[in-house]
């Protein structure tokens, strides 16, 4: 598969604050890339480094397979923290300086803002826009030029419902087309909506990563009584496919492995003699899943 | 170099701040420039004797020495040109304040590209400015010096790069403190308080050491006006006046708009933005 982006060993401090700390990543043409983490994790920081704005203190990247220029960013459509433009000017106008920074023409400013739902308010001043207006346009600048490669960082951050379903929309319909986005969240639930893969990441450390479906799939818990709470116990710490047996209250809970059902803890309970009074499935919210992850990879 | 001179003129074209100030800055280069002969002017209405003062007219607007005048009063220290270095101070400074350098840079401008394209800008408003002076230089003489013939008129001329070289050199300057302070305010107001920080420093050195300051070296390429008048009737005064412009103040004054350059080139090319 083709690579577009490598980062080998990325670490960046501020003062006594690692905000990466030899992060690796390696991002193949047409995914949809989510970085996901908690506030401060260190994404921002990573988009920056990629972008030229912060310059790392160890460790590199390539872009398109080649050292990083200036040249690769034009080929890159990128929306960084909060909206940045020049409040003086319009929407058109601030287009037209990162058009001819792109080294682009302006034909496509007309279908973009249609796209984004700027279109009305193209000629007002950027200051007079709101939150969620602003937000549009950083979309709509990322669009310029149609680049190979998508950077959103928090692209539905003050959004109304209708603006986040319809980023969401263009970003698999983008997907779609074979381009290669990379998008950072905290939001589990975009994530999983949008992307194919994904890393996580803690404290400027990367947890996980690889295919969404294999990363956002948590161990689920069960719980468990018997009328002999030690012996049920004793037994489960031989079963194989379960971790972290606990007791809660009246219950044991333990966390079954991949690919290990609860019907499996239950035939081997039942083949080492131990009956069960109560076998349930726990199922938790992403974000409960979310910060479990987190938690795992302490 | 073009794409990154418009680059900067869609940054520009409808800033207000921008024009007022530029405005502003014509206004008072043409007032000082036109309003000295209607000072004299006024004087030789009010003397008794309106011969003299009126000669005075002819002396100060004379070719050539009219383009070292005319250059000097435009290149005061503090004067009008504080204008124009107060606007390239607002323009550097705002792009860290709005972070919107950081938009030219993702979008890909490269760090020396910004810089160069900064450069540009400056050079432009200083070639401006020098070409205002030319064309008021060349009126003015036109209608009040004696002489005319063309070898007068290209007399002093070299003034008038000189000129440039004071203006660009103290743009650059602002440029560098716009990127080093990077609040708007605070660039703004340590632009106007160096102008009285650079004499206190000054009295701590050795009088051979002034000239190397870069105030004194962005206002020493023309330290003073001329009238060849002046010296033909009285050489008994003793006024030192400067007669030609000399390739060491040039050449300080060059050093450090080489200096301020590749300060804010290694500067930029290193820092976060
Ligand atoms: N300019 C800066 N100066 C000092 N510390 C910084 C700076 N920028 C980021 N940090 C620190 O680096 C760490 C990572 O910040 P970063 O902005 O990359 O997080 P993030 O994952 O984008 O978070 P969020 O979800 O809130 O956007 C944080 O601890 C933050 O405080
Ligand atoms: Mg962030």
């Amino acid at each position: 598969m083709d690579n577009i982006l490598t980062i080998n060993a990325l670490t960046k401090n501020y003062g006594r604050i690692r905000a990466l700390d030899g992060f690796d990543l390696e991002v193949n043409k047409g995914v949809v890339f989510g970085l996901l983490g908690p506030n401060g994790s260190g994404k921002t920081t990573t988009l920056s480094i990629l972008l030229d704005i912060v310059k790392p203190d160890r460790g590199s990247f390539r872009w398109f397979e080649e050292p990083p220029s200036h040249h690769s960013r034009k080929r890159i459509g990128a929306t960084l923290e909060y909206p940045v433009f020049y409040p003086y000017l319009s929407a058109v106008r601030n287009m037209k300086i990162i058009a001819r920074i792109k080294e682009k023409p302006f034909g496509d400013f007309e279908e973009i803002l249609k796209l984004v739902g700027l279109y009305d308010r193209k000629d007002d001043k950027f200051r007079t826009y709101s939150m969620g207006m602003k937000q549009r346009l950083a979309i709509a600048s990322a669009l310029i030029g149609n680049p190979e490669v998508l950077i959103l960082d928090e692209p539905t951050n003050g959004l109304d419902p209708q603006g986040i379903a319809d980023i969401r929309n263009l970003v698999i319909r983008i997907a779609n087309e074979g381009k290669t986005i990379i998008l950072a969240s905290h939001l589990l639930d975009e994530v999983q909506k949008m992307c194919s893969h994904v890393a996580v990441l803690k404290r400027g450390k990367r947890l996980f990563a690889g295919p969404v479906g294999e990363v956002l799939v948590v161990a689920d818990t069960i719980e468990l009584a018997a009328a002999d709470m030690k012996m049920l116990t004793e037994t489960l710490i031989g079963f194989r496919g379960v971790r972290d047996i606990r007791r809660e209250g009246e219950y044991l809970t333990a966390r079954l492995d991949k690919g290990v059902l609860p019907e499996d803890v239950n035939k081997y309970l039942a083949s080492q003699g131990v009956v069960l009074s109560h076998l349930a499935m726990r199922k938790r919210s992403l974000e409960e899943q979310f910060l479990e992850l987190l938690k795992e990879g302490e | 170099m073009i794409r990154l001179l418009k680059i900067e003129w869609e940054k520009v074209r409808s800033y207000r701040a921008f024009w007022v100030m530029t405005g502003l800055y014509l206004f008072m280069l043409f007032s000082v420039i036109f309003g000295l002969p209607a000072f004299l002017d006024y004087l030789a209405s009010h003397a008794g004797n309106d011969e003299t003062l009126k000669a005075v007219k002819s002396i100060v607007f004379n070719f050539p020495d009219i383009w070292q005048n005319i250059a000097y009063v435009a290149g005061m220290r503090g004067f009008i040109k504080i204008i124009l270095a107060i606007i390239v101070v607002i323009f550097i400074s705002n792009e860290f304040t709005l972070l919107t350098i950081r938009t030219n840079i993702l979008n890909g401008m490269s760090r020396t590209e910004f810089l160069i394209a900064k450069l540009e800008f400056v050079f432009l408003l200083a070639l401006l400015s020098t070409f205002i002076v030319f064309l008021s230089g060349l009126y003015l003489g036109l209608n009040n010096s004696p002489v005319t013939n063309l070898s007068a008129i290209l007399g002093k001329i070299q003034f008038l790069p000189a000129y440039f070289l004071e203006v660009f050199t103290y743009l650059i300057f602002a440029l560098l403190i716009g990127t080093l302070v990077k609040k708007t305010g605070f660039s703004v107001i340590l632009l106007l308080l160096y102008i009285i920080i650079e004499p206190i420093i000054q009295n701590y050195l050795p009088d051979s050491f002034h000239k190397y300051l870069p105030l004194n070296a962005m206002n020493g390429v023309i330290w003073s006006g001329n009238t060849s008048y002046l010296q033909i009737k009285t050489p008994e005064i003793n006024i030192s006046l400067q007669q030609y412009i000399s390739w060491g103040d040039a050449g300080i004054c060059f050093s450090y708009a080489v200096l301020f350059t590749v300060i804010l080139y290694f500067y930029l090319k290193r820092k976060d933005l």
